[in-house]
């Protein structure tokens, strides 16, 4: 059996009032996390992603169970201690616009430090490097105010790794970012999780690069439900489709997608392969149309010369097309 | 520049505040309503001079004792204020803002009620200003009022509930001055309200002899706050994964600005606009939100600023009419205004 850097027994969150149980979010949650993988998070609002994630970094106790660190429980770290084995990426608001990058990501050293904060040597070396992992050499004097939020999410997990933690919990990192950076962010803690032999978990909506940089998903359910595996597993098990269909939507286990399903769609028989092909269904979709092989319309993908579409109609004649946009006008105005 | 020349250069300006001070500290010695040529203040303050001379009796039993307190006030506000706005993440945040000082009005509204009571002839005659019963009394309500403040804070988890609560405090002690203010003859609302406007120049050197080491020991508290301090920066939750005990620290952040507040509230009146501008302006002057130079910066602009209002409060021509309150805001507040007109695009970062 591999090392487990965390795992839970029997473990039950959620929140207390004045000692007084308030709402339990989920139990018996058998999870573990194991070095050099990287572990995403889904799961809909309010499905506990959250209160789990602060639950592992000791915000919050846990309502019942156990959670053991390095084989040692939870609650017998003293805060220094805990503070060298799990570092956090969170949403909440800093104020740390007048620092600059640098000073931001030597935060991660004090753990380390002594009573005044002083960096060592050591230390300042341990930030260059981290620095350095995620590729802000060129930023590293800049102010915080002055970098993207992208930058400040990268700065955010060389802090991380600064704090030289085995375990890395990131709450929802990429939620703000556009999709370069949220691959480059994915990306980057994968290549951190297998290079650094860290346990990286991260929640997430996104489930498109979860799919593609994931070691391991877990799935936390509304109701209390929780499953775990790789990405391919728990879409080959059905366990993605169980999981995120419901009424309207459709989970295609073949690109790991969703799609729209429309019963009143006009079909249409379509005839070719390629990007075009790939694409043309995707305009079909959207405008009311199924591929279909019982249909009075046609359309053909020609892939001689300049890719064009031949759009027939049983008993008309056949039309030849250059754009998608001409050939979906084209589709209305026949069924009009 | 780089960053690296860009802190030593912070460091320098460090150098030139402490000498603005220096110079501050002599003019503060040689005007006022009497002038002392600059070589008899040196000669006083080398331990010289005739002994019994007018210009010693002046330096030694007036002057200096004022400028020392201003020195301390100005430092200790300072400092109270940028804690205050670092702990609530509160730009408008200063060391009054949990009700600490209007604890001590309670307190000095309370004196002046007695006064009105027991006609004690010889208070009544007395400015309340200097009295040790005004200062005993302005003590034991800041006291009373952090003594609250942290019982509260150790049942409050959270900070912006912390906050409505000192604010509420405040309220209730202010309506309580008012009730014995509208039981109070004229003569004492009238030395009630001087004392409201702010001295520096009722504390003689007995009292010094108290204040001194309080507000050295609250200035050096707050340098053993640095590191929490910037790691409270990066939020609670952030500050604890890095090791910090929350809780902790904040009891000490409040309990040291709550000492500070109260004792130079005690000697000097409600000192207003201080507290709240000196760490705006610093950070300004420094445009970092580093803890390892705030502090020693609020403190010494602190200072500095104090020792300037000081002077333009005992110009000739004002002959110690001016109110510090008075001063610290026309004259305070118009340099913050230019300052932040003239750097629009400088993000207010607490």
């Amino acid at each position: 059996m591999r090392h487990h850097l965390l795992h839970t027994k029997d473990l039950t969150i959620g929140y207390t009032r004045k000692g007084k149980t308030v709402k339990v979010v989920h139990q018996n949650l058998n999870l573990k996390l194991v070095p050099g993988e990287f572990t995403c998070l889904l799961g809909p609002n309010g499905s506990g992603k959250s209160t789990l994630m602060r639950t592992f970094a000791g915000f919050h106790p846990a309502l019942s169970g156990k959670i053991f660190l390095d084989n040692r429980q939870i609650q017998h770290f003293k805060e220094k201690d805990l503070s060298r084995l799990v570092s956090v990426v969170l949403t909440d608001k800093t104020n740390v616009g007048n620092m600059t990058v640098f000073e931001l990501i030597s935060m991660g050293r004090h753990p380390y430090t002594g009573f005044f904060g002083n960096l060592t040597p050591r230390d300042r070396k341990i930030i260059d490097q981290a620095i350095e992992s995620v590729g802000m050499e060129a930023l590293r004097d800049k102010l915080v105010n002055e970098i993207s939020d992208g930058e400040r999410q990268k700065a955010m997990i060389a802090k991380a790794l600064a704090q030289q933690t085995p375990i890395i919990i990131l709450d929802e990192p990429t939620a703000y970012l556009d999709l370069p950076s949220r691959i480059e962010i994915m990306q980057l803690l994968h290549r951190l999780s297998s290079q650094m032999k860290k346990a990286v978990l991260l929640s997430t909506h996104d489930l498109e690069q979860a799919l593609r940089f994931a070691d391991k998903i877990w799935l936390l359910g509304n109701q209390g439900e929780v499953q775990s595996g790789t990405p391919e597993d728990l879409i080959l098990s059905d366990q993605f489709k169980q999981f995120f269909e419901r009424k309207g939507i459709r989970f295609d286990n073949i690109t790991g997608t969703f799609k729209i399903p429309n019963p009143q769609a006009r079909k249409v028989k379509v005839s070719g392969k390629g990007v075009e092909y790939y694409w043309l269904l995707n305009a079909l979709q959207r405008n009311g149309f199924a591929e279909g092989h019982e249909s009075d319309l046609s359309i053909e993908i020609v892939r001689n010369g300049s890719p064009h579409y031949l759009l027939k109609k049983t008993g008309g004649a056949g039309i030849e097309i250059g754009s998608i946009e001409h050939l979906i006008h084209q589709l209305k105005t026949l069924e009009r | 520049m780089n960053r690296v020349g860009l802190i030593s250069a912070r460091s320098w300006i460090l150098l030139l505040f402490t000498a603005g001070i220096v110079v501050l500290f002599f003019l503060n010695m040689a005007f006022g309503s009497v002038h002392i040529p600059f070589h008899q203040v040196l000669r006083v303050l080398l331990g010289g001079g005739q002994e019994g001379s007018t210009w010693r009796i002046i330096l030694v039993k007036s002057r200096l004792p004022q400028a020392l307190t201003a020195i301390l006030a100005g430092g200790g506000l300072a400092v109270g204020g940028l804690m205050m706005q670092t702990l609530f993440r509160n730009p408008l945040a200063g060391p009054s803002i949990l009700g600490i000082s209007s604890g001590a009005s309670l307190g000095v509204a309370l004196i002046m009620m007695f006064i009105g009571q027991l006609h004690l002839a010889a208070i009544t005659q007395a400015e309340l200003f200097g009295n040790m019963a005004t200062i005993i009394m302005a003590i034991a309500g800041a006291v009373a009022t952090l003594f609250l403040i942290l019982f509260f804070a150790r049942k409050i988890k959270d900070n912006a509930m912390l906050l409505i609560l000192g604010i509420m405090i405040s309220y209730i002690t202010s309506a309580l001055v008012d009730i014995l203010k509208y039981y109070s003859t004229s003569e004492h609302l009238h030395s009630y309200a001087m004392w409201g406007l702010g001295s520096f120049s009722n504390v003689a050197w007995p009292q010094l002899e108290l204040l001194i080491p309080v507000i050295l020991m609250g200035l050096g508290l707050s340098f053993l706050l640095i590191k929490p301090l910037n790691l409270l920066l990066l939020g609670e939750n952030y500050a604890a994964n890095l090791g910090l005990n929350v809780q902790h620290t904040r009891f000490f952040i409040i309990m040291t600005t709550g000492l500070l507040t109260a004792v130079i509230t005690a000697f000097c009146g409600p000192i207003v606009f201080l507290g709240l501008a000196v760490p705006h302006i610093t950070k300004m002057i420094f445009k970092t939100s580093n803890h390892q130079l705030l502090i020693p910066g609020v403190i010494l602009i602190g200072m500095l600023l104090a020792l300037a209002c000081n002077f333009i409060a005992r110009l000739p021509g004002f002959e110690s009419a001016l109110p510090i309150n008075v001063v610290t805001s026309i004259f305070g507040a118009p340099i913050v205004i230019s300052v932040i007109l003239k750097q629009r695009r400088l993000k207010l970062n607490v």
